[in-house]
This record gives structure tokens, sequence and C-alpha cells, in this order.
């Protein structure tokens, strides 16, 4: 268990998805898969200013992480988007060096979670 | 619909732990293409996605008439999307959910939702029963009332009252269509009737013809040797005319050989002969047995239906024929030998009618048939007559009476088979075995008038008693749809 998970969010999403255990480690699993897709997606929009696909990807990894409970970095993922949306470039690419760090960060501590734990 | 792979997962097992079926896509355009090809219940839409948004897809989906009716859910975070949540709704979104949920909301959304669809299919039902309703109210305004045409069967099952009009229409349809049915058979019975009068005076100058002909001292094969060439001329010059020439099988010659037999040979040499010894009169009440015999061969094949009321005809016209042979065998005043001969000239005849309804070859046409049959008869008499002798010329002096005869007797025939096939192909077999008895009233009418022949007051019964007979055999139906003129047309008169 980790300090960087709101368990009460993980177990809502276990009941949101039916309360199997196969299932919410199917999604974890996913979420473990995909989310360095986001970075990448991220730094390489960061690399050609490509402020309106930061914010999709930003968007995705906020919802992402709200699910999962991974507070700070839904909270760095939100700042990031509004960030995009308001043509802050610079402040867009000091918050994405935090949400990389986040990210790993979250994903680690997921690997960690499993269903049966959350009951 | 959603760009982001853990949010379709997510909301796909959402959807499927409430008991529903659920199918992703990874973009608006992928979501819409599945719309146009599967029936879905309700759309989860996410709004921010990369490409077509969720307000393109919006936009596309309320514009197609063939899904913009499928409720669509927002899917968005709450905190700074608020604004974008109303700009859906205002594009005809049906509700929003917030990301994250809990399982209760996203039920009580679906459900809202489905409600709302089953509600929408039902109206679109009801709407599609009015449309059939309005088409079946068209076709009956043009005229059409078979209620098959109006396909409203399963419709007017129906205990609603929609079904009710279904059935109202249905039933008032089925009433106006089985009236004009009946005014309809009148119409063809009457004009059925007129041709079997028509082809019953021009044939029944066939007894009177024979008897003048023969009494001119011609010969029965000499003649056929005449008129046969005549009817084969005009027939051939029809098929000119019409350019269809029968194709030469042995199938086509065969039949045409065994017609040529049994109705220019025998015909004329049974009605030829018998008619030295019988009058014309009595041998045209003779003729009304081939009715009889046309009925029972077509019975017995199944060609036509029986009915209790056609069979009554049939013995009724023939208890009118007995009724005359029974005068004339009683009375004396005939050689009963002859009488017994001429009673195989309604034989031919109906053997004729039977080979032209049920043994005619496929693509052997009416006038080809005849034409055929023509030839082979002259090839079968020619030789024949000559060998016998029995040859005979037209001079001057036997033109005016036996020529004038010859060409009247090779009118006769020719007109009797262009109005016979006429009549079989209206109103079939058993109508046409009518013509037996207007040919035997027309016989003993012209008997009278050109031969001056009289007949007893019994026989005159006979004539009545035979008339009923005819009355009774009603023709056959020809199964065509009725449209009917209407009189007046409720839109065009806006």
């Amino acid at each position: 268990m980790s300090d960087l998970l709101d368990l009460d969010a993980l177990k809502r999403l276990l009941d949101v998805i039916g309360g199997e255990a196969e299932d919410f480690d199917e999604l974890r699993d996913e979420f473990i898969e995909t989310s360095p897709d986001l970075i990448e997606t991220l730094q390489q929009a960061a690399a050609h200013t490509d402020l309106d696909a930061m914010r999709v990807a930003s968007h995705s990894l906020k919802g992402n992480a709200r699910d999962f409970g991974a507070t700070a970095l839904a909270e760095l993922s939100a700042a990031l988007e509004t960030a995009c949306k308001s043509g802050d470039v610079d402040g867009a690419i000091q918050l994405l060096s935090q949400v990389t760090e986040a990210e790993k960060a979250a994903r680690h501590a997921l690997l960690s979670i499993e269903a049966s734990n959350l009951g | 619909m959603d760009d982001n792979p853990v949010m379709r997962m997510k909301m796909r097992k959402a959807v499927e732990a409430l008991g529903h079926t659920a199918k992703v896509a990874k973009d608006g355009e992928a979501g819409l293409q599945a719309m146009t090809t599967e029936a879905f219940d309700a759309v989860l839409l996410d709004i921010v996605m990369p490409g077509l948004d969720g307000f393109d897809v919006l936009q596309r989906l309320k514009s197609d008439p063939d899904i913009s009716h499928i409720p669509v859910i927002v899917v968005s975070a709450l905190d700074d999307e608020i604004e974008s949540v109303v700009r859906a709704i205002e594009l005809g979104a049906e509700d929003f959910l917030p990301k994250e949920f809990e399982p209760v909301l996203l039920r009580a959304r679906l459900d809202a939702s489905l409600a709302k669809k089953r509600f929408r299919d039902q109206e679109l039902e009801y709407f599609a029963r009015i449309d059939r309703l309005t088409e079946a109210a068209e076709v009956l305004e043009s005229g059409r009332f078979n209620p098959k045409t109006l396909g409203l069967d399963d419709l007017a099952s129906r205990k609603d009252p929609l079904g009710r009009l279904a059935t109202v229409f249905t039933g008032i349809a089925s009433e106006i269509y089985q009236r004009e049915l009946k005014l309809k058979q009148t119409i063809d019975t009457l004009r059925g009737s007129l041709w079997v009068i028509a082809i019953g005076i021009v044939y029944g100058l066939t007894p009177s013809l024979s008897r003048i002909v023969m009494s001119d001292g011609a010969t029965p094969l000499g003649l056929m040797l005449w008129v046969t060439p005549i009817i084969g001329g005009v027939f051939v010059g029809i098929a000119v005319r019409n350019g269809s020439f029968p194709p030469l099988t042995i199938k086509n010659l065969a039949f045409s050989m065994a017609w040529a037999i049994n109705s220019v040979i025998l015909l004329r040499l049974v009605m030829l002969s018998s008619s030295q010894h019988v009058e014309a009169a009595i041998l045209s009440l003779v003729l009304t047995l081939q009715g009889f015999m046309v009925f029972g061969f077509s019975a017995a094949m199944g060609t036509d239906s029986a009915t209790p009321r056609r069979l009554m005809g049939l013995l009724v016209g023939l208890f009118g024929v007995g009724l005359v042979l029974w005068t004339q065998i009683e009375g004396g005043s005939t050689n009963t030998m002859w009488l017994l001969i001429a009673l195989l000239v309604p034989l031919i005849l109906a053997i004729e009618v039977m080979m032209m309804a049920g043994f005619r070859p496929k693509g052997l046409d009416d006038i080809g048939a005849v034409e055929m049959m023509q030839c082979c008869a002259l090839v079968l008499v020619a030789p024949w007559a000559f060998i016998e002798g029995q040859t005979f010329a037209i001079t001057t002096e036997n033109a005016g009476s036996l020529g004038v005869v010859i060409v009247l007797m090779a009118g006769v025939t020719i007109g009797s088979y262009l109005m016979g096939f006429h009549l079989i192909r209206t109103a079939g077999a058993v109508f046409y075995s009518q013509t037996a008895y207007t040919m035997t009233i027309a016989g003993v009418v012209w008997g009278v008038l050109i031969l001056n022949e009289a007949l007893s007051p019994m026989a005159w019964i006979a004539f009545a008693v035979i008339v009923v007979g005819m009355y009774l055999v009603e023709p056959k139906s020809d199964g065509k749809e009725i449209v009917i003129e209407r009189k007046f047309s409720s839109h065009k008169d806006v």
C-alpha cells in the first residue's frame, strides 16, 4: 500500500465496474500499460509546442489519475491542462517534468495494489 | 466513445455490470460509423477527444435522421467543464454524467435515457403504422380494392385503435371487391355469351350447307379438296402478316396430322354423308351432345371445375337432345342408322376441343396450328380424292351455286376457328362448349329458313330445355385483378 493513492477512490472504482477483482486488475494493468504512452505523447507534443495535443493528453491522464486515486498526479495533470488551455507554454513545460515524476510514482504505487486488498 | 483506453474499459465494464451490453469506439469517426451499421439504445460520449471531439460528434449525429433519435449522455469532468456540458446539451445531448460517478448515478442516467428511447421507438412504430394505413388509403383511392393489395392483415390483427382502423379498411375493401368481382363476372358472362351466340350462328350454317352441297352433286373428298386449301391459305396469310410460322418439329407434325384426320377428314365425311339422310335441323340438335362430352373430358382431366351447377346445366342440355332423338326414332321420320352415325359429329368436335386444350404442343400457336393442320389434311385428302375419282370442277355453270357454297363453308370454318380460339382463351373450354347449344339453335333456324324444314312442337320444347342448360354453365374466372375507375378523389379536390 502507498500513501500516494486514495483508497476510497480505488474502492469506488471497483464498485463502479461491478466489484469483480479480475475486472479491477485488468483495468489497473491497462492504466499501467498506457500511462507511459500518455507521458510520451505529452513530451512529443511539448517538443513541438503543440499545446492542444498536450491539453488532450493531460485531460486523459487527469481522468485516469482521479479514477485510481492518484491525487498528486491528478492535480498536476489538471494544472497542466489549465496551462495548455491558457496558452502558458513555459508553465506547461515546467509542469510536464513534475507530471512525469508523479506518473512514475503513481504507476509504481499501483503495481502493489490488488482488488483483493481493497475489500 | 472515448479516446482514452482506460476510460473506455472502465465505462464498458460499468455498463456491463448493470446488465447491458456495450460496444466501445476509440474516436468519434469510428463511433459514428458503428452507429450507422448497428442498432444502439444510448451513447456515452466523451467531449475532449483528438480529431472529432464530442461536439463534432453530436452535431453530425443529430443531423443524421437515421440515428438522431438515439439518446446521448455526455461524460464530463465537472470541475472546469460545466460550460462544455451546457453546450453539449444545447447541441442535443440528453443528459450528462460526471467522470467520477457512483454506480447508482450511471444506472439512473441510463434507465432514463433508455426509457426515452423506448418511448421514441414506440412512437416511430406508431408513425410507421399510420404510414401503412395512409398507403392503403392511397391504394383504395386508386381503385384497387383487393384486400391482399392493401397488405394490412398483420395490422388488422392488433387490438389497438389503429388495428381497428385497419380492420375497417380491410372489411370495406373486401366488401367492395366482392361486389365488383360479381359485376365483372356478370359482364364476362354476357360478353362470353355474345361470342357463343356469334359462333353458333356461323357454325350453325354447317349442316344446312352440307345438305345443300351434297344435293348439288358434290362428293365429300372432292369438296374437301376445294375447301381445305381456302382455309389453309387464309391461315397461312394470317401467319405471314403476323410474321410467325410454327416450327416444323415431329411433335407439331404428329399433332397436326392427328387433328387433320379427326377434324377435317372424319368430321367432313361423317357430316357430309349423314347430311344426305338426316335433316339439317335434327343434325344440329344432335350437335348439343358435344357440350356434355367436353364437360366429361374436362372434369376427368381436371382442366376445368365440375361444380354441381355446371353438371346440372349440361345434364339438362343432354336431356333436351335425348328428347329430340326419341321423337325422331319414335316417329320413324329418320333413318335410325344414319341418326346414330350423326352422333359421331359431336364426338369428333368434342375430341377436337380437348385436343386443342390439353394435347397441343407448346410453341404451336392457334394460327400456326390450324395452318399446319390444313396442310396435313390437304396432303392426305388430295391423293385419296384422285384415287377414288371424287374430284370435280367448278365451272361457270355451277360457280353460282356450288362455288358460293364452297366459299361459304370455308368462311364458316375460318370464322368458327378464330372466334373459338378467342372464346377458349378468355372463358375456358367448358364455357366454349356452350357453343354446341347455340350451334344447335342456329342450325335449326338455318334449316327452317334455308331448307324450309319443319320441327315438331316437342323439338321446340327441347330448345327451351337446352337454353336452360346453357344458363346453368358459367365461364371460368380469369383471375385478373380488378381496378375500378373512381368517380371522386379526396386530395385532388383540395
